[in-house]
């Protein structure tokens, strides 16, 4: 008799016959993982799907039993969990190829590259998030100052957290623009929490009358939560900054009416720099322009959140004020003094990344 | 395995605030049921997505319909994603779906 049936993926051991079975298939451990669902025969491990956030991860199922139709279970469960956890919305990152597998199941496509798709099960789903965020964007038109038309622009900042240069960069694209979106990352996967970003973006901008700032949701997708799953054999910053791009090319700047996009340049960050190269790439293939603007400079030196981050790391604040003083707003140099900013820097001190 | 849990996107329909429940799989021949409560006064809507539309999708509404209507509850939004359950099934997951709303409206 053979005993088989799934259940939690839940010891250590299970963990690294897991990350076995992954590897087995050209698949590395998905990063952040807060449950996984396994199928076990005799107590061996013949298939895995994870959760990390809101995200399903690590779909693997060993040769041996492919064809069985265990990877629907899989997922099926592990969508299930989530549910019941609370989480409404999940999405998948897979190889364009498996995309109709998860379609077939009910998931939704939000786009797709040569390589990759990305799909969601649930809701608020794409079309409740582009439906709210073009309302907002109508409102805000309402009480913008008369313009005589012109393109609207967009910009994607993560800001973490809002500085100058992140403002110099919304100020020249709003010289251009009639209005400018301005997206901010949702992805909590910053030292500064989603809804601080997005209150200190707010307020820093808020001098900007044709500027309106909205929640990115799920849809600019940040490479923190890309999975790592692509990163095996294909270049891993290529491969997500290709998905991005066709997200913002194929849905949002369409459902947004934008007609051009503004980024700032990279001359540090090599993942940054091959995600700019795509934008240009792919955006004009789809009639967005895209504008790369020389990054702001202060004391010779280039702005950056990860700068703002580096002396928040140092620590003593207050004796560092000057400095900040030329790296970001007052609004944002107000919180980074606040007792939410110094548990932020708290934080910061304990760890190093890039994030 | 840490136990940090997503962010909730667009943070309005978190667990606890509004009822909801969920039965059934995405296996085949079984239908997925997610029930969730409309927003102050909304009428009840039932979305079905199945791999038998054409032949009995509305079949499947009708079924669906008649036990939401069944079971006196109002304002119910249900999302059903069926993988060519037979009648015996949907009428089991509405079941076990609108006992556990129920349970989560207490």
């Amino acid at each position: 008799m053979v005993l088989q049936g799934f259940r939690a993926i839940a010891t250590r051991q299970e963990l690294s016959e897991a990350e076995a079975l992954l590897r087995a298939s050209g698949l590395s451990m998905p990063d952040g993982i807060d449950t996984g669902i396994g199928f076990f025969e005799d107590g061996r491990l013949g298939g895995t799907a994870f959760l990390a956030g809101a995200t399903i991860c690590g779909v693997c199922v060993d040769a041996a039993h492919r064809g069985r139709g265990l990877a629907s279970s899989l997922v099926g469960r592990i969508l299930s969990q989530a549910l019941v956890d609370g989480i409404r919305r999940v999405c998948i990152f897979t190889k364009s190829n498996e995309a109709p597998k998860f379609a077939s199941l009910g998931f939704q496509l939000v786009a797709s590259t040569e390589k990759a798709a990305m799909l969601e099960f649930g809701e608020p789903d794409y079309a409740a998030w582009s439906r709210r965020t073009a309302e907002t964007l109508q409102q805000s038109r309402r009480t913008m100052p008369k313009h005589s038309g012109g393109r609207f622009g967009a910009v994607v900042v993560n800001a973490n957290p809002f500085t100058l240069g992140h403002h110099a960069l919304v100020a020249e694209a709003a010289a251009r623009c009639a209005q400018v979106v301005v997206f901010v990352v949702e992805e909590d996967a910053s030292s500064f929490p989603f809804e601080d970003r997005l209150e200190l973006v707010r307020r820093g901008a808020s001098d900007l009358k044709t500027v309106v700032v909205v929640p990115g949701g799920p849809y600019m997708v940040s490479r923190a939560s890309f999975p790592a799953y692509f990163s095996g054999r294909e270049a891993h910053a290529a491969v997500h900054a290709e998905m991005d791009a066709r997200i913002f090319a194929t849905r949002i700047a369409p459902d947004m009416g934008i007609g051009i996009r503004f980024v700032g340049s990279e001359p540090y960050c090599p993942a940054t720099a091959t995600y700019n190269e795509v934008l240009r790439r792919v955006l004009p293939e789809y009639g967005i322009a895209i504008e790369e603007m020389p990054r702001q400079c202060a004391a010779g030196e280039i702005i950056s959140a990860s700068e703002v981050r580096r002396i928040m790391r140092d620590g003593n604040l207050p004796s560092r004020i000057p400095e900040l003083e030329r790296l970001v707003p007052p609004s944002t140099l107000q919180f980074l003094l606040s007792d939410k900013g110094r548990s932020i820097a708290e934080n910061l001190r304990g760890k190093t990344g890039r994030h | 395995m840490n136990t940090k849990r997503g962010h909730q996107a667009e943070g309005e329909t978190i667990m606890g605030q509004t009822a909801s429940s969920q039965a059934g799989t995405l296996e085949s021949n079984d239908i997925f049921i997610r029930m969730t409560q409309v927003p102050e006064g909304g009428e009840s809507s039932v979305n079905v997505e199945s791999i038998v539309m054409k032949q009995f999708g509305e079949d499947i509404i009708k079924t669906i319909t008649q036990c939401l209507e069944d079971s006196g509850l109002k304002g119910v939004n249900i999302r059903a994603n069926d993988r060519g359950a037979l009648r015996c099934t949907i009428l089991a997951r509405m079941e076990a779906a609108i006992t556990r709303y129920k349970e989560s409206i207490k």
